[in-house]
């Protein structure tokens, strides 16, 4: 019995260290591989993320993390400039017809990354197809049709005017595909991220789920000012916030992304790093039901605004990483103007305002929370309402049980955030509108219907002038009837190796990595 | 045995079929709303309904389930909700990394505490005793996190000799395996120095000792093998929890195991790809639990008769 054992245990033990061997061994020869290639003199930045791609299929995402793989594979028809100007990528001009037909030029001679010649024809079937697509499509229901007219000219049709047209085709969902590849992918039972290919500045190398994904130089991109200036990007998955910072700080990052704002003061003082900070269109507001009573009395509302010390929240939730902010949508994005009433720190205007209301005695209500940042807001804002006599209870959930909710209306007051992307219908429509009250994103539950008049103008009427005193009114009501209390406006940030250059921030977070080199 | 064998083989169809019960229905019960989470704070509500339907969430728990268990009876795990892949091809890719580094935790765990120990029972109260009951005690408090950030400043941003995290070369387990198996080390250490005791006075062996067996023999022979059942206990519930609960230390590490893909996949209440994990969870910790029973019956002859 004691041989047999003594066998067992010795063959078991030896071919499970053989197995462990050859596993490690053949992870080593991978790595010998990649770091041979960067001694090659070829240059790889390394850029370190919070949380994986989802999916590397412009239509099956909506995700940050995600478009930084896909907006670098794919072009878009337009693109935004730092100006917060709408450019052609791969058109080359459009042309507005009437209010519901533009016609598209497209660039010549682009060349998809297997070589291919990109046509009208790829684009009418890129946005026929992300029409269908339930994580994207919605971008794109004001196109009724795409006619193709010949190879580099289109007339997109709509069902509606809209002004959203150009900015949407600016988003990394509305991507253009290869519709020879696509359609090969799709008849061999594949899907179209098993093999991305677009016409953008680099071509997929690779991807491992949780890990990384790696994208290699398109030497043959179309625009010679946008071309990479490295050859390769690595993109790090890094969840927890020391180890990102500590993996830039030895070396193993050259840039990282999601910048741990308790971090930001090491970087700072570390010679060999460099902070970049940048104006995001981060919001981060208070908001309450005006579905329920007392909110709906706006003299409440603005009491609570001037009891709230905004420069105390900012220092608890973000280390001070941001400014005290009064609007409604952040600075550097399109459809801000800073017209909007401001209502001080003051305690007694607040309790006067309190007591007009009828409410001097104060009241108890509750305030959905869905992460630690908010939840430290939260803790001012209670300190500052118990001065009023006002109680408030701090509940803080996941972050889906928080959305269903706040949807659901079961909150008094809550506190989210907002990051404008390139069309402020997108900002205003979800957030103020009637019809987006609860699960549509206006979790204030305001409803005015000269607001949905205003915002519904400013979608479709095609003066630029027009839309921009709707917006103004807009934020002036909003501001006046204190539908949020905007509590600060988060700095943008990135951290990166002293020597590293090109860095190039997006006030909406849609950084492009292709000017990076040492 | 080889009975035996098969009929706690064919028991795992009832474990698969609860444990999916349980955790479809604990999902369907938890508040939170999957199309919201996968879209985002500012896509439309059109959008959400839209991927609702797609997904099938519309439709009764009931049917759901029913759907999910057609598809299982043929071998299918189901479809991601976030990524619309096959969940078996996302477990499955990650789970040969969660594997390597349960495995190497083990391995790390198992050869430190057998001989500390062996050690600290047959020197009970001694320096060498109180030290490692220390160091065991201090093992088991120590969190995983905590512990994974500490080797992380020291030997990764200090001495620069292993990397903070990834999981390519044998230098990317060094720290993640330290930190893994010092809990596991922590508990089997324990469990060894009790058992020991308990077995080193027994009439048997003091017998041995005073027919004139040697000091190593009665301890290595006599006394070890008999003392070993309640540690290939430990080992084995240890090796089944390091498998699904290395969370932590992938999250430290940057480890792409399927922990983390699980706990993701729970904050957007991506159902299919709960279900995956756990199932596979489960089998491999009766697979697990099944390897630990038939390694009894060669440590102890009385079991592998119980077997037959």
């Amino acid at each position: 019995m004691r041989k047999v054992l003594c066998t067992i245990l010795a063959g078991v033990m030896t071919a499970s260290l053989l197995a462990g061997c050859g596993g490690g061994g053949s992870d080593q020869g991978n790595s010998t591989k990649g770091s041979s290639g960067e001694a090659g003199g070829s240059q790889a930045i390394n850029i370190g993320i919070n949380t994986d791609v989802s999916s590397l299929d412009p239509h099956n995402h909506n995700d940050t993390a995600s478009s930084y793989a896909t907006r670098h594979i794919y072009s878009n028809l337009v693109r935004l400039t730092d100006n917060n100007e709408f450019v052609g990528d791969l058109a080359e001009k459009w042309e507005f017809v009437d209010d519901m037909t533009v016609e598209f030029t497209l660039k010549e001679g682009v060349k998809f990354h297997d070589g291919t010649a990109l046509t009208a024809e790829d684009v009418k079937y890129s946005l026929e197809s992300q029409k269908e697509s339930p994580k994207v499509g919605h971008l794109v229901s004001m196109i009724e049709s795409v006619e193709v007219k010949d190879d580099t000219h289109f007339i997109i049709h709509m069902n509606t005017p809209s002004n959203a047209l150009i900015s949407s085709l600016n988003h990394s969902g509305c991507a253009i595909y290869s519709k020879a590849h696509v359609e090969k992918l799709l008849a061999d039972g594949k899907k179209i991220e098993d093999e991305p290919m677009g016409t953008g500045p680099y071509k997929f190398e690779n991807w491992t789920p949780g890990a990384s994904f790696t994208l290699v130089k398109n030497p043959d991109y179309f625009d010679p000012e946008r071309a990479a200036q490295n050859d390769k990007l690595t993109f790090k998955v890094i969840p927890e916030d020391s180890a990102r910072t500590i993996a830039l700080e030895n070396g193993e990052l050259d840039l990282l992304i999601d910048v741990p704002f308790t971090d930001a003061g090491k970087i700072r003082d570390n010679d060999k790093l460099a902070l970049d900070e940048y104006t995001s269109t981060h919001v981060e507001y208070f908001t309450v039901n005006q579905s329920k009573a007392p909110f709906d009395n706006v003299k409440v509302r603005q009491a609570l605004s001037h009891a709230i010390n905004k420069g105390d929240a900012l220092i608890a939730s973000i280390n001070g990483e941001g400014k005290v902010f009064d609007n409604y949508i952040g600075e550097a994005a399109i459809g801000y103007y800073d017209v909007v009433t401001k209502y001080d720190y003051d305690v007694e205007k607040a309790k006067a305002l309190l007591e007009e209301a009828g409410y001097g005695d104060g009241f108890t209500f509750n305030c959905y929370v869905s992460n630690a940042k908010r939840a430290n807001s939260a803790t001012v804002i209670q300190a500052n309402l118990a001065e009023l006599g006002i109680t408030m209870n701090i509940e803080q959930m996941e972050a889906s049980t928080f959305y269903e909710k706040t949807g659901n209306s079961e909150h008094d007051s809550c506190i989210a955030g907002w990051v404008a992307n390139a069309e402020p219908d997108n900002t205003y429509r979800p957030l103020f509108t009637s019809g987006n009250a609860g699960a549509g994103g206006n979790r204030s539950f305001y409803k005015n219907p000269e607001i949905d008049k205003l915002v519904d103008d400013a979608a479709t009427n095609s003066d630029k002038a027009a839309v921009q005193k709707d917006y103004e009114t807009i934020l002036k009501t909003l501001s006046d009837e204190a539908v949020w209390v905007p509590l600060y406006a988060q700095t943008g940030l990135i951290a990166r190796n002293a020597d590293l250059k090109g860095v190039n921030p997006s006030p909406i977070q849609m950084h492009d990595f292709y000017a990076l080199h040492y | 045995m080889h009975k035996y064998v098969i009929k706690r083989l064919i028991m795992l169809i009832p474990v698969v079929i609860g444990v999916s019960f349980l955790v479809f229905f604990i999902m369907s019960l938890a508040p939170g709303d999957t199309a919201r989470t996968i879209l985002g704070e500012d896509a439309p509500i059109e959008a959400i309904e839209a991927l609702n339907e797609e997904l099938g969430l519309n439709d009764p728990v009931l049917i759901r389930y029913g759907r999910y268990m057609v598809g299982l009876a043929h071998g299918d795990l189901g479809t991601s909700y976030k990524s619309g892949r096959s969940v078996f091809t996302e477990v499955m890719s990650r789970f040969p990394d969660t594997l390597k580094l349960a495995f190497w935790g083990m391995i790390f765990a198992v050869v430190l505490s057998i001989p500390i120990g062996i050690i600290s029972a047959t020197k009970q109260y001694s320096l060498i005793d109180s030290v490692s009951m220390v160091f065991a005690l201090l093992g088991v408090a120590t969190p995983n996190f905590w512990l994974g950030l500490m080797l992380i400043i020291g030997f990764s941003l200090h001495l620069r000799w292993f990397p903070s995290g990834g999981s390519e070369g044998w230098k990317a387990l060094v720290l993640p395996v330290i930190t893994l198996g010092t809990g596991c080390m922590a508990n089997i250490t324990r469990t060894t120095r009790s058992s020991m005791l308990e077995v080193i006075r027994q009439d048997y062996i003091r017998t041995a000792k005073a027919k004139g067996v040697g000091y190593r023999s009665v301890i290595y022979k006599h006394a070890l093998k008999n003392a070993l059942i309640p540690v290939v206990t430990v080992i084995g519930l240890q090796f089944g929890s390091l498998l699904g609960g290395a969370v932590l230390t992938e999250a430290v590490f940057s480890w792409p195991g399927v922990g983390t893909y699980l706990v993701n996949s729970i904050k957007a209440k991506d159902t299919p790809a709960v279900l995956g994990c756990v199932i596979i969870f489960s089998i491999c910790f009766s697979i697990v639990n099944l390897c630990v029973d038939i390694l009894y019956a060669y440590i102890d002859p009385r079991i592998k008769s119980k077997y037959k």
